[in-house]
């Protein structure tokens, strides 16, 4: 049999392309339909969040880094408050952390399901992405009702939460605990065993136990090729000792791996926010009581002076951190999240670094689109859930 | 990258015929199809979640975020705002620009100019206002083919203020707002005595 041509093909993928989640430009080296070398160039979607922290006060940073990772806003903004709170020693209420808890699985489900969906659609399951966005938007209008704004709620804060939960929470939440599950097994009944679906994406984009660690993938993909490595279980944040869920493990490392390793998430999150919701009262704390960073009830700022001279003081100046540096990750959708922060001692970080879990994804895109099929490249993309956002930054 | 050896015809194929589908697997793709379409034939009978926006508005919640605007006092009716520039000084985008007006009761704002088309929507003006003079509305409608006119001004933020309903209760009401009902307290309230 004669051999192929030995002249290879270079294609650009992206940064248009509609699969490409955002702006990722891939240059394909393509043999046929054979993948041999696959670059993937980042940077389209520069924002320079970390420089602009350090031009912002403490507080003015949170609906900044809220931009970074636009699919799991609350899980940036959480990251960065835990981290300025370790620098400033700040104990927050037990409430103020189911609080916490309770959004970050919330905003962990509603990125899940744009992930499920984009990359169901990109398989060729077009329908998904309604039925998933159908079921985010009662998760956008709990962000709505928390803190009035849609995707980037800023409601939480360095030193505890925005406001009070308002009135109908409890119940706007139970609803989508009661609805989500239900619709949960109708995805699954789409995709779960559907043979078209499974030839797509059983055996294609594999990582290795090995490679999963080497990169860098913690998170999903790391829990896809069998480590079980979770932030919420090696080193608790928050209440999450004292919250009983599993963390759900595949061993093939392929992208069905880690789509049903990410279905099996929801589910977990969804008996983490059951738990949660069962521990918040209607009303009581939402901030820690250190005056330093939280300024005083807004009816006193009305009536006495003190509290007027302190709201004027935390607004105009801000507040100072401690001298000192920490590290604090979280558990994000996308794997680990973590934020370095350094401060001076001054009213402004010295310097705000971000662990994005998209960056650490896309850097091992090459070695796992490496030899398959150009119609993989849109599996393994979908399936390691990368946001431009995170990754650039 | 890893450089591999050029694949010939045998070895393409053979990677492409792993995932083949043979005879049979037309029936399988068939059965595949169609379980995906009876998902899809139940939603068919399901009420739409989609609403037609400008014909049916939606309801917003009491703590919107939308369109800032300034306001006048309920009761003299003279400008709220005292041209303090808390919140040009807490503005994360820096869009908000205030001079002050030395007056003789009290101070007002010269000029208040508010660059609607770099504004974020955090919601720090509102909420650091010692005066509720600056709030927001239950409305985003201020699409515009130029971009000069989001440039906001004293006259223009007031305007908004009177067009659309004022959202994020303020003051008195925003203290109202943050506790639940006196319903909900007792219900729960009843809830812990009663062991499970």
């Amino acid at each position: 049999m004669a051999e192929l041509r030995t002249e290879t093909m270079t294609v650009n993928m992206g940064p248009q392309h509609p699969s490409t989640h955002g702006v990722l430009r891939l240059v394909l080296e393509l043999d046929g339909e054979v993948i041999r070398s696959a670059n993937p160039t980042i940077g389209y979607l520069h924002t320079g969040i970390e420089k602009t922290a350090e031009q912002k006060k403490w507080q003015q940073v949170i609906p900044l880094v809220e931009r970074m990772d636009y699919l799991a806003a609350q899980s940036n903004s959480l990251a960065y408050a835990l981290c300025v709170e370790k620098l400033l020693g700040l104990e927050m209420p037990k409430r103020v952390q189911d609080i916490r808890v309770l959004i970050a699985e919330l905003q962990r489900i509603s990125s899940h399901l744009i992930w499920l969906g984009t990359h169901a659609m990109e398989i060729g399951a077009v329908s998904m992405l309604f039925y998933a966005i159908r079921e985010r938007e009662l998760l956008l209008n709990i962000n709505e009702l928390i803190a009035g704004f849609r995707f980037f709620p800023s409601y939480i804060r360095i030193g505890g939460l925005r406001e009070d939960l308002p009135r109908g929470f409890h119940d706007m939440v139970n609803a989508f605990l009661e609805r989500f599950p239900g619709k949960l097994d109708e995805y699954e009944g789409l995709l779960t065993k559907n043979d078209i679906y499974r030839r797509r994406t059983e055996g294609v984009g594999r990582v290795t136990k090995e490679d999963a660690l080497s990169w860098g993938l913690l998170g999903p993909i790391a829990r896809a090729s069998g480590w079980d490595y979770d932030v919420r279980k090696y080193f608790p944040y928050l209440t999450y000792a004292s919250y009983d869920f599993k963390v759900p493990t595949a061993t093939e490392g392929d992208v069905y791996a880690r789509y049903r390793v990410r279905i099996q998430e929801m589910r977990e999150s969804i008996k983490i926010c059951k738990q949660a919701i069962s521990r918040i009262t209607p009303s009581g704390a939402w901030a820690c009581d250190d005056r330093r960073v939280v300024p005083p009830p807004k009816d006193k700022v009305y009536t006495e002076m003190e509290a007027l001279i302190q709201h004027f003081l935390i607004y105009s100046q801000g507040f100072t951190v401690p001298a000192g540096d920490a590290y604090v990750p979280i558990e994000g959708p996308r794997g680990e999240h973590g934020v370095y922060v350094v401060s001076d001692g001054g009213n402004r970080p010295w310097r705000v670094k971000m662990r994005a879990p998209s960056f650490m994804a896309i850097q091992a895109l090459p070695t796992l689109v490496q030899g398959g099929l150009i119609a993989d490249v849109v599996a393994v993309i979908g399936s390691n859930d990368v946001v431009m956002g995170d990754c650039d930054r | 990258m890893l450089g591999s050896e050029l694949q010939t015809v045998e070895q393409v194929r053979a990677l492409r015929d792993a995932r083949r589908t043979d005879g049979t697997n037309v029936f399988v793709i068939v059965r595949a199809i169609l379980s995906a379409m009876r998902m899809t034939a139940m939603n068919l009978f399901r009420k739409p979640v989609t609403v037609h926006y400008p014909e049916k508005p939606r309801t917003y919640p009491d703590r919107y975020r939308g369109l800032l605007a300034l306001v006048y006092e309920k009761d003299t009716e003279e400008e709220a705002c005292i041209g303090c520039r808390l919140c040009e000084m807490v503005c994360p985008p820096a869009v908000i620009k205030v001079e002050m007006l030395k007056g003789e009761k009290r101070n007002y704002a010269k000029t208040f100019t508010l660059e609607l088309y770099a504004c974020e929507f955090c919601e720090l003006c509102v909420q650091v206002c010692p005066t509720d003079a600056i709030v927001m509305m239950k409305s985003f409608d201020l699409a515009t083919a130029d971009r000069r006119e989001l440039l906001l001004d004293k006259d223009r933020l007031h305007a908004i203020g009177l067009q659309h309903e004022q959202s994020w209760a303020t003051g008195n009401k925003l203290r109202d707002m943050q506790g639940p009902p006196k319903m909900a307290r007792t219900e729960h309230a009843a809830k812990e005595e009663t062991p499970a």
